[in-house]
């Protein structure tokens, strides 16, 4: 008997001993408050994206970053006043220019300045320049392709465009050649080839226009002698900038070259006029740095 | 009935061991050591605020006294962290960062917190890191763990611009301390000049590593864009994984375009940092 009673109590004892070591064990790990565990993630709406993506890793819209509103002026290789007008440009966070509206409307015609500036295509409405891979040497950019051509080696685009130690490009030369291939009218595969001439005329500098003033402007020229319209590669025959160096702003630059190629016009007096070489200058009326 | 005595203490003694070891540990249940899984300090919040508090009253390196970073408290620690492996860059909560020279508009300030699980157990790490101070070992390199990259081996940013990095101090490990230190010379060169000496400061406490960085003076624009930078990273292990806070506060000369500039500092710092971490996991 004292046995048996033994026996019971026993396996009683194992029973009630088993399941309470599951339950508490399970506590620890289981349980809404363990510690241990990874906070839920609750402000990931916060994250701010990096190249080019929001947080959630979507494409993130390039954004303005500045708008600038320059005057345009053209006038033909005789010095006559062909046109002159307005327009905006807007420069993108990715390094990309925006035209609000790429036509310069003026008199009978019809400037496509997106197209000139760079633009893939010369679409009505906003569009964007075409970019290239973009290299720098330590004082001119250089772009492989651009416009619709291809150079070889890059071609240099502009000088900077930071610059921090304007003495660096006190009296800057630089000579370079290159081929540039690209697709003609007809469709067909071409080629050209030609130098770039840079020449920094002065390193530090000022500008004056309709009351907006700068004061630490380089002011530099690039010429190209290809064979070639200007609208492949932007070849233009000479290209002057003025360029505020700190902070960075354009507030004028000039470019001459055999530019009928992006100017429509409807009389033959102007179609003349269009032939050779013109100039179109754009000088800052007002801007907005963001 | 001496042997019916017996034979009742070995079933007593069966049953007592079954009862105590029936869950599988030797000695203690998951139940017995609850309280270490539980209570103040072990949250991963707790971990990280303790960690922070201990380097801001640290004398000695790794330390935050004087080193401008706002590191709001450490506390969120957790509330915006990514998996390494899903993600390409680091994204960013922005901080309130001290603007120096607001009014004269020469200074771009970018203050971020990044946050990441690294998925990886602290066995794996501690094991590669001792597999990799071994090899030094046997190699004769008494430096340390961390290679630096020398010059002429770093890669440049595409072809805008090309970073150089010169070793001024060669990384010391100091086995006592569990610390170690290291300064090195960055200099980029391109489409802007950046020129600085940065100093790195790291150390274990209490079983999880922080890394302080912090750049020598201020630097005037005509020789780098960078003004001058501070940063601070925390590696905490935390529920079978490590836990990386990492705080950056950079201060940039205002060359203009202040948005375009700011857009592409955090792009930069969102894939440069991507890459020191994904360099010093590979180890």
């Amino acid at each position: 008997m004292s046995t048996r009673i033994s026996g019971l109590a026993l396996a009683l004892l194992v029973f009630a001993v088993q399941p309470g070591c599951n339950s508490d064990d399970e506590a620890v790990f289981s349980q809404g408050d363990n510690l241990e565990g990874k906070p839920k993630a609750t402000l990931l709406g916060e994250l701010e994206g990096a190249i080019g993506t929001n947080g959630d890793g979507s494409p993130k819209e390039p954004e303005v970053v500045a708008s600038v509103r320059y005057k345009a002026k053209i006038t033909s290789n005789s010095g006559a006043s062909i046109c002159s007008g307005e327009i905006g440009i807007d420069i993108l966070s990715d390094f990309n220019m925006k035209f609000p509206n790429a036509f310069l409307d003026c008199v009978s015609l019809r400037i496509d300045l997106g197209g000139i500036l760079g633009a893939q295509q010369a679409a009505a409405g906003s569009q964007a320049t075409g970019q290239g891979k973009i290299s720098h040497d330590g004082q001119v950019l250089a772009m492989e392709s651009i416009a619709n051509a291809t150079f070889a080696p890059p071609r240099p685009l502009l000088v900077g465009p930071i610059v921090q130690q304007e003495d660096k490009y006190k009296g800057f030369k630089r000579t370079s050649e290159h081929t540039m291939t690209y697709t003609n009218d007809a469709g067909e595969s071409a080629e050209a080839t030609g130098s770039f001439d840079i020449k920094v005329i002065n390193h530090q500098t000022t500008f004056k226009y309709e009351g907006n003033e700068f004061d630490k402007v380089m002011h530099w020229e690039m010429t190209s002698n290809f064979d070639a319209p200007a609208k492949h590669g932007l070849t233009f025959k000479k290209w002057t900038w003025f360029w505020n160096t700190r902070p960075i702003m354009i507030p004028g630059f000039v470019i001459e070259g055999s530019l009928g190629d992006f100017i429509e016009g409807d009389s033959a007096e102007m179609a003349e006029a269009l032939t050779g070489v013109l100039k179109i200058e754009l000088y800052v009326k007002e801007y907005d740095m963001k | 009935m001496d042997t019916m005595k017996t034979t009742w203490q070995k079933l007593v003694s069966f049953a007592t061991a079954l009862a105590v070891s029936g869950c599988g540990a030797p000695t203690k249940s998951a139940g017995d050591v609850k309280s270490l899984f539980e209570g103040p300090g072990t949250s991963l919040e707790d971990k990280v605020i303790g960690l922070c508090d201990k380097l801001k009253a640290n004398s000695e390196p790794p330390t935050l006294e004087g080193v401008n970073l706002n590191v709001d408290g450490c506390k969120d620690a957790g509330l915006a962290a990514l998996n390494l492996k899903e993600i390409k860059e680091f994204s960013f909560i922005g901080l309130e960062g001290d603007v120096p020279d607001k009014d004269a508009e020469k200074i771009i300030n970018r203050s971020v917190r990044a946050q990441v699980w690294l998925n990886k157990s602290i066995i794996g790490m501690a094991g590669a890191i001792a597999k990799k101070l071994q090899q030094n070992k046997e190699a004769g390199d008494n430096a340390g763990f961390v290679s630096l990259p020398s010059s002429g081996e770093t890669e440049g940013l595409g072809d805008i611009a090309t970073p150089d990095v010169e070793v001024l101090e060669e990384p010391a490990f100091d086995l006592e301390k569990m610390s170690f230190s290291t300064a090195i010379h960055l200099k980029v060169t391109g489409a802007v000049e950046v020129d600085n000496v940065i100093r790195v400061a790291g150390g274990l406490i209490d079983n999880k590593f922080a890394v302080v960085v912090t750049s020598d003076g201020e630097q005037p624009y005509e020789k780098s864009l960078i003004r001058d930078f501070s940063a601070m990273i925390l590696m905490v292990p935390h529920a079978s994984d490590i836990y990386l806070d990492l705080f950056v506060n950079i201060n940039l000369h205002n060359p203009g375009l202040e948005s375009l500039i700011r857009s592409q500092i955090t792009s930069f710092l969102g894939s440069s940092l991507k890459g020191v971490i994904d360099g010093f996991l590979s180890i």
